[in-house]
């Protein structure tokens, strides 16, 4: 094992697991991130990850294990700065398991590079390192990222989802530190935002998992809106919920509030709008007089407004949700007037409108990404072929 | 033994089983059990960050951050019970064609069981033509006309097996991971592990059709080890949605607020007293129950609905039926029910009657539910919801790809014996790859060749595609952390994940 898997293994207990986690087992257990065979790799406190048991014997063997195993104190042993999350592990490893190991992983290798594990990355590909320690200009991973979308070089290539300047960014003070990969977090001094847009980061298209931050980092990034979060949850019970446990990216659905929940409780929302990434309001009370709230939550990925007494007077006021992927207004006052306004949003891939008075004309004049709204089923089925199969006789 | 004396029997029951508990709980407030007590208490707040799963019994059924990003929110599951037969839907087999009506070959009967066929049966060719359809090319017959326009939205499984070829155990085994009663099922699981986005309908709905319950029975949506407010709360598409729901007549709905204050107040004082958690469960159903009363009536009338709508599936209000059970289920992903799972019963095509025979019961049946099926995907296309609702459609086996000859006879109606050795199933919506085949069967459809994906792997892909990695979504039962894919390999369709 090279020195840098070594220092990356961790006090790992599993056998012949590659990759595993990079800090050791704190008293919370934490999450830590997935190897690419998507097994859920984590060193286990000696008894702290495990569930209570019922049984007398257990309860009485994990109590002596306490005796013996820790200080009867409940402080958390102090964490040795070799052991302290690495940059590599916390953000680099997770957006190249989220945008590149699709192709560049131990099952596809584009170009002979693989990046799923550290000792591939260091290793390049077929013409060369990845990237040169240091120096920005000089790493083939930059460069290519950089080149403009249409290049053939590009990466990742043009159809596939691109990294958040945030993620290049992140990349990008990586490397011009050394990229190191034992440097800490902490010593690259690196935005919190920088850090949050990692937190935000899609789950791997590949294989559904992505590596996470520590949950200290997860409690740290929520920390500031927490209160507000758990206030949120009390008065709309169900309705607000973290997109992951080891995201602090936010969810609100209206579900089950109905008609209960209109503008007034929106506006009650704006206190999230910068971790506020998917919010369904579909079949509530809102109304255009929502607009400049929603102008303010801009890091919607997903608006769900349909049934709503939404017209096309708010679609302008939506310019500012740059982030925004799917939008519905599906069954709402929304005319051809409208559109035009929804081509500013850059990340715009989905639109529904179904049921509005949009001509499908103007839907696919205006370019935008109109999801097909279903022709309705006819009332006998499209050629039926009743051409009996071979069979014998008697069926 | 009167009823009063049972009653008296069970509280005395119920109440030394209590005091036992508590006993040793005082005894454990000092001592060994203390310790580990105390090292419990400074260790639940950091604990929701355990890989493991764990959810503070106080609100079972809180919306909870699944463990990453997942990428679907819901389920909806179209069980199809009686298992239709793969070979007039899905599976292409030109050989059987050829080998329609000559003798089994003696290799596929050997050491193997079957529910009905003896001796030795004839082959049976597809009774239906099959096509490709879509961009994608995908294989199909020409049953499923609605479905066909949607199937490069489908992921279809070819290469499913199971080890049951009865019934209920194949539909224990497909829903709760273990042939025997006992277990929780899936949609108990997934509610347990996120919750629920609609506090006043249940997480985990039942809608059932075919004019019988499953074999299975009502273990199939059952909680099994979990808290029982994880089971799966059967609503009927005629009459009261929920049996026992609406207050007696002479009741009003404040009287009947001021009963659940006082029960309520009594289960507290209970549960403060021996810590039972279901007990909290009993407050939580109460509550459930009481907000239900208004909210299951409003999401289950189907009148609300637009003429166009009811065109479109094909539904009639007031009625039983499988397409008005795939408007509810709209209806039901519409409002955040976390898992709707439908069961159409009628599928099991031996070919002993007319009912049963492929050619007249089934094809019925298939014209029942493809047009329903396509109008849900629509549907939710139309509204924005396919991308994060997940739909599974399929039955608990397969069939044979000889026609079944019940006690050595040659039947008069086309129809297939029970197979656990391969079946069809599909999945679309949230997080699946569209206009994908997995896995490969022989020339005649009887053994898998490629691919061979088991229920636990269908299961650990439909958690994996809510946000869980199987592993970690357990709950502590006799001494294991038990889960749903139990200890055998698990392997992730990662081929069918967008
Ligand atoms: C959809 C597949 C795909 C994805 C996703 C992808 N790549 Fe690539 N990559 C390729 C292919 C194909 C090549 C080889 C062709 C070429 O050289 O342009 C390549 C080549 C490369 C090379 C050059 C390797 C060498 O030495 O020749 C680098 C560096 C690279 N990719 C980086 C990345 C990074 C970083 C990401 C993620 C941010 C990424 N790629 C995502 C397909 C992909």
């Amino acid at each position: 094992m090279s020195e840098a898997a070594r220092i990356g293994s961790g006090r790992r207990e599993e056998a012949g697991v590659r990759r595993t986690s990079l800090a050791p087992q704190t008293e919370a257990g934490r999450l830590s991130h997935v190897d690419e065979t998507s097994r859920l790799v984590f060193s286990r406190n000696r008894i702290g990850a495990r569930q209570p048991r019922r049984s007398l014997a257990r309860l009485v063997a994990s109590a002596a294990a306490i005796l013996l195993a820790r200080p009867l104190s409940a402080a958390a042993p102090a964490v040795s700065p070799a052991e302290r999350p690495t940059a590599y592990e916390q953000l680099v490893a997770p957006i190249l398991r989220a945008r590149c190991v699709e192709c560049h992983g131990e099952a596809k290798r584009k170009g002979r590079l693989a990046l799923h594990t550290w000792e591939t990355f260091a290793k390049g590909g077929a013409n060369g390192p990845a990237f040169v320690a240091g120096k920005t200009a000089e790493s083939e991973l930059l460069i290519r990222l950089k080149l403009p979308l249409a290049e053939e070089d590009h990466m990742p290539p043009r159809d596939e989802p691109q990294p958040a300047p945030a993620e290049l960014a992140l990349l990008e003070r990586w490397i011009a530190a050394g990229a190191s990969p034992t440097a800490t977090v902490e010593s690259l001094q690196l935005p919190a935002d920088l850090i949050a847009a990692v937190a935000r980061l899609p789950a791997s298209r590949a294989r559904a998992t992505v590596a996470t931050l520590d949950l200290a980092e997860v409690e740290k990034l929520r920390a500031p809106l927490a209160a507000t979060v758990a206030a949120l949850q009390q008065k709309f019970p169900g309705a607000l919920s973290y997109e992951s446990r080891s995201s602090a990216a936010l969810h609100f659905t209206a579900a089950g509030l109905g008609r209960d929940f209109g503008d007034a409780e929106l506006a009650q929302l704006l206190p999230l709008a910068s971790q506020l990434v998917r919010l369904d309001l579909a079949a509530t009370a809102i109304t255009d007089r929502s607009g400049p709230v929603l102008a303010r939550l801009t890091a919607l990925r997903v608006l769900r407004a349909g049934f709503t007494a939404i017209s096309d007077d708010t679609l302008p006021a939506l310019a500012p949700l740059t982030a925004l992927e799917a939008f519905s207004v599906n069954h709402t006052a929304v005319t051809d007037r409208g559109l035009a306004a929804l081509k500013k949003l850059p990340a715009l891939r989905e639109l529904h409108l179904a049921g509005t008075a949009v001509s499908p004309d103007a839907a696919r004049k205006s370019g935008l990404p109109v999801v097909a709204s279903a022709a309705p089923e006819p009332l006998s089925p499209p050629s039926p072929t009743e051409t009996p199969a071979p069979s014998s006789p008697n069926r | 033994m009167t009823p009063a004396d049972r009653l008296l029997r069970e509280y005395e029951h119920a109440r030394l089983t209590a005091e036992t508990r508590r006993h040793f709980l005082q005894k454990c407030s000092t001592g060994l059990g203390a310790l580990f007590f105390s090292s419990l208490a400074t260790r639940t707040s950091a604990a929701t960050g355990r890989l493991g799963f764990s959810r503070p019994a106080s609100s079972p059924l809180a919306p909870l951050p699944p463990q990453f990003a997942g990428r679907a929110k819901r389920v909806i599951y179209l069980h199809m019970a009686g298992a239709p037969s793969q070979l007039e839907l899905f599976d292409y087999k030109p050989d059987l064609v050829r080998l329609d009506g000559k003798d089994c070959p003696a290799s596929f009967l050997e050491g193997k069981r079957f529910a009905f066929i003896s001796g030795v049966p004839k082959m049976l060719g597809p009774q239906f033509p099959f096509h490709q359809a879509g961009k994608s090319g995908t294989w199909m017959s020409d049953r499923l006309p609605f479905l066909e326009r949607h199937i490069d939205d489908l992921a279809v499984i070819r290469s499913m097996r199971t080890d049951e070829f009865n019934h209920a155990p194949a539909q224990l085994m497909l829903h709760t991971g273990s042939p025997r009663l006992g277990a929780p099922s899936l949609g108990s699981w997934v509610t347990y592990g996120l919750g629920t986005e609609n506090q006043n309908l249940p997480g985990f709905i039942v809608l059932v059709s075919g004019g019988k319950t499953p074999d299975g029975g009502k273990p199939l949506w059952g909680s099994g080890f979990l808290p029982s407010v994880y089971q799966g709360v059967q609503c009927r598409a005629k009459g009261d949605p929920v049996l026992f729901l609406s207050n007696p007549e002479t009741v009003s709905r404040s009287e009947r607020r001021r009963v659940l204050d006082a029960i309520g107040d009594l289960n507290r004082e209970e549960h403060a007293a021996h810590g039972d958690p279901e007990t909290l469960t009993r407050i939580a159903q109460y509550e459930l129950a009481f907000r239900m009363q208004v909210s299951a009536t409003d999401a289950m009338d189907l009148s609300r609905e637009s003429a166009a709508i009811h065109a479109r599936y094909g539904t009639k209000p007031g009625t039983e039926s499988f397409a008005n059970n795939c408007l509810l289920a709209r209806r039901l992903a519409e409002r955040g029910v976390r898992y709707i799972q439908l069961y159409h019963w009628g599928w099991d095509s031996h070919g002993v009657s007319e009912q049963t025979s492929l050619k007249n019961g089934f094809a019925d049946l298939c014209r029942e539910v493809d047009r329903p099926i396509a109008a849900l995907i629509a549907d939710l296309k139309e509204r924005g919801l396919f991308d994060e609702t997940l739909i599974v459609w399929g039955g608990e086996f397969g069939r044979t790809p000889m026609q079944e000859n019940r006690n050595g006879q040659v039947q008069k109606w086309a129809g297939r014996d029970h197979h656990p050795g391969a079946f069809t199933i599909w999945l679309a919506g949230g997080g699946v790859k569209g206009g994908v085949s997995h896995g490969l069967t022989d020339d005649v459809g009887y053994n898998i060749v490629e691919n061979p994906v088991e229920l636990r792997d269908l299961q650990a892909t439909i958690i994996r595609l809510l946000g869980f990695d199987h592993h970690y979504l357990t709950v502590p039962f006799q001494g294991l952390d038990q889960k749903i894919t139990g200890v055998k390999p698990v392997k992730v369709v990662d081929d069918i994940i967008a």
